[in-house]
């Protein structure tokens, strides 16, 4: 038969079918990236940019604060006035004097008048002599 | 009360809108459209390297994807999908130095070749001649006849005058009955 360019567009487009139905064509979804809602990263995303802010924002305020600011517990060291502590420090035992004549401790002359008490106006009247 | 149309009810231009204004679905429909088609004309310009059509094909969605939002109303979608198809391939011969620009002549030739062949042999005849047909004669044929792009959608593509687009079909389709000649004998 004589062919026109009618029958060979025709062939031509029975070709083109046949090739395309043998193509193995991957689903779009296969291509493409899980699609996110934008609010489902941009709401951690905002946490976490807080979050590092308060942590810079705190470091910050520690670094000039007051140094009990910095520590969780202060302890403070308290001296306890304790009998153990001094007496540790000193002999257990003291010396006891050996008691001899020559260091029999002198007593004054004069004797102290014992008697009845002193008056209030300081006179001992228990002492007067009667004329 | 408005009833939005079906995906699949909707041309590719009004596909193409929505997808420029985020809609995923509307770029999938359009892929499944247009993905096998565009894969099998990528497989018969490079030679039936499947894997390497794919590519081009994902290539070609990815860039189209990419440039989404450029779409505006009125342009035609198969045009700007074939011009991504038709840059690719250019690059790609450009670059295997296999991309032959015949300038040479550009006039339609007046020969009026007949050739008379069984129709059980075109079919295979047809094939051979098409798979040994010169680069940019093949590309041509294969938009216009293959594609089924206008002659303006193609001059748009390529880049050519309208009328040099013309005359390269019309030598296209001599040289290919002149191959056909072959055949006759057999």
């Amino acid at each position: 038969m004589k062919i026109t360019d009618q029958d060979i567009i025709r062939t031509a487009r029975q070709l083109r079918d046949e090739d395309n139905q043998q193509q193995h064509v991957a689903p779009w979804t296969h291509h493409r990236h899980i699609h996110i809602p934008t609010w489902l990263v941009a709401v951690p995303a905002a946490a976490l940019v807080g979050f590092l802010f308060g942590l810079w924002t705190n470091g910050n305020t520690d670094e000039h604060g007051p140094l009990t600011a910095m520590t969780d517990t202060v302890y403070i060291q308290v001296k306890e006035s304790s009998t153990h502590t001094e007496t540790a420090t000193q002999p257990t035992t003291q010396p006891t004097p050996v008691v001899t004549k020559s260091s029999k401790v002198m007593h004054p002359r004069t004797k102290k008048v014992t008697g009845r008490p002193i008056s209030e106006d300081q006179i001992r009247y228990d002492l007067l002599v009667k004329n | 009360m408005l009833i939005p149309l079906k995906l699949s009810a909707q041309t590719d231009e009004q596909l193409m809108q929505r997808a420029a204004h985020g809609n995923e679905r509307a770029f999938e429909e359009l892929y499944n459209r247009h993905a096998r088609r565009l894969q099998g004309f990528f497989a018969r310009r490079l030679g039936e390297d499947t894997d390497l059509a794919a590519d081009f094909m994902h290539d070609s969605f990815l860039r189209l994807y990419a440039a989404r939002e450029k779409y505006h109303d009125g342009k035609n979608f198969r045009a700007w999908l074939y011009t991504i198809a038709y840059n690719l391939l250019k690059n790609h011969f450009r670059n295997q130095l296999q991309m032959v620009y015949d300038t040479a002549d550009d006039r339609a030739d007046d020969i009026s070749v007949e050739v008379e062949l069984d129709e059980a042999i075109l079919h295979d005849a047809l094939r051979q001649v098409l798979d040994n047909l010169p680069e940019p004669l093949a590309m041509l044929f294969s938009l216009h006849y293959e594609e089924e792009l206008t002659i303006p959608q193609i001059a748009q593509i390529t880049q050519l005058p309208e009328g040099t687009v013309k005359s390269r079909l019309h030598k296209t389709m001599t040289v290919i009955k002149e191959k056909l000649q072959q055949y006759e004998d057999h």
